[in-house]
């Protein structure tokens, strides 16, 4: 085999190296809302705002707001918006911002299991949660990508709320998650200028940081929480069994 | 030759190798109770210097959480705002212990002093946990000027 020839199948060895990689690529999905089976429950509730207790991120009294696909989670001095189609996070900080791409815990379940096949049934039972009168809901959200997870949902829709789901339990393949709690819900579409950006971050959903964070330079501080009680008495709570 | 520079470049890599010696990095999360006890080291030729063992130091505010990973390249986009490049990697079976049934994944960039938190509850996705920087601590560490841990948000 000449050098020529060598380097001929080395090339062609590349290219269809390429081309494979970027088949792989092109494979990702875009998720799509409830197109399977029953609509999503939590489709129904496009701008609210509420305090979140519980859920996968063990928050305490998160305050959270919705309008249309955007979620946005109060810090103490920062906020998050969740991109709930896209799974991705705008961190916005007094100093610095960033895309992160993956979704934050406190919006869940309103950002998970869009592509799920959905099970709904009222149960017919009722229950008065915070004074709220609810009806019960039990939902089923099932893989369809062949790896056989099934998420098992109880939600205490409020009658007066247009059935918001104020109080929600979740289990994963049977393991139970951290209960999610809602107070406070207002469905009155929150204020627009709580999800635009701040000047600095304008480029912000091309995935660049903007700021003045440089390497090795001493970052700001989140300022501690002196309201929450020591951790030492408020260790991860266990799912209720 | 052209063999012997082979073999001595080769030769001295190796020895670079065995010769990196442990890096330790002891460390609060700013605002929150908890730290990190770290050390990224090599076993010895010809692994590089990317494994990574250590402790989750008052993880909870009370007890240490063994942690474990790997020092790698990722995104800046998974990354706490404004960080780039190389992160330890360590995951931390603080949930499980108390029975939890979720995985958390601690990124932790050195050069920036930054880190992110990351959980998976439920089979499906990893989420966003919390995030934040931090200052380097005497060793032994003692408790951060926070009162609750940085996996409690």
């Amino acid at each position: 085999m000449t050098k020529r020839s060598l380097l001929l199948t080395l090339i062609s060895s590349i290219m269809v190296l390429t081309i494979c990689l970027a088949g792989q690529t092109d494979k990702k999905q875009t998720p799509v809302l409830a197109d399977a089976g029953a609509a999503n429950p939590f489709g129904e509730f496009r701008s609210f705002s509420a305090v979140l207790n519980g859920g996968i991120g063990r928050d305490h009294d998160r305050k959270i707001y919705r309008s249309g696909d955007l979620m946005r989670l109060d810090f103490e001095n920062y906020y998050r918006i969740t991109d709930l189609r896209k799974l991705t996070t705008q961190s916005i900080h007094p100093d610095r911002c960033a895309l992160v791409q993956a979704p934050d815990a406190g919006s869940y379940p309103f950002s998970a299991y869009h592509d799920f096949k959905i099970g709904r049934s009222l149960t017919g039972e009722k229950e008065t949660v915070d004074g709220h009168v609810c009806q019960i809901e039990n939902v089923t959200f099932t893989s369809t990508d062949g790896r056989f997870v099934t998420i098992k949902m109880k939600l205490w829709k409020a009658e007066d709320m247009n059935g918001f789901p104020i109080q929600i339990e979740a289990e994963a393949n049977g393991i139970k998650l951290t209960p999610l709690h809602y107070s406070n819900v207002s469905l009155t579409p929150p204020d627009p200028k709580l999800f635009q950006h701040p000047a600095k971050c304008l480029n912000i959903t091309q995935g660049s940081q903007m700021g003045t964070t440089k390497k090795d330079s001493a970052p700001s501080r989140p300022a501690p929480d002196d309201k929450t009680a020591p951790a030492a008495t408020q260790p991860p709570q266990k799912p209720q069994q | 030759m052209k063999k012997m520079l082979l073999v001595i470049s080769l030769v001295l890599c190796l020895s670079a190798f065995s010769a990196a010696k442990d890096t330790f990095y002891n460390f609060t999360l700013d605002g929150f109770c908890d730290g990190m006890s770290l050390r990224l080291y090599t076993p010895g030729a010809p692994v590089p210097k990317i494994l990574v063992g250590g402790l989750h130091v008052l993880g909870d505010c009370v007890n240490n959480f063994n942690v474990g990973g790997f020092k790698h390249g990722i995104s800046p986009t998974v990354q706490y705002p404004g960080s780039t490049g190389a992160v330890l990697d360590v995951s931390d079976p603080l949930l499980g212990l108390f029975g939890i049934d979720a995985s958390l994944q601690f990124l932790i960039n050195t050069n920036f002093h930054t880190w992110t938190i990351y959980e998976g509850p439920d089979g499906v996705g990893n989420y966003l946990l919390n995030e934040g920087t931090y200052s380097n601590a005497a060793k032994p560490m003692t408790k951060g000027v926070g009162t609750k841990a940085s996996v409690t948000r």
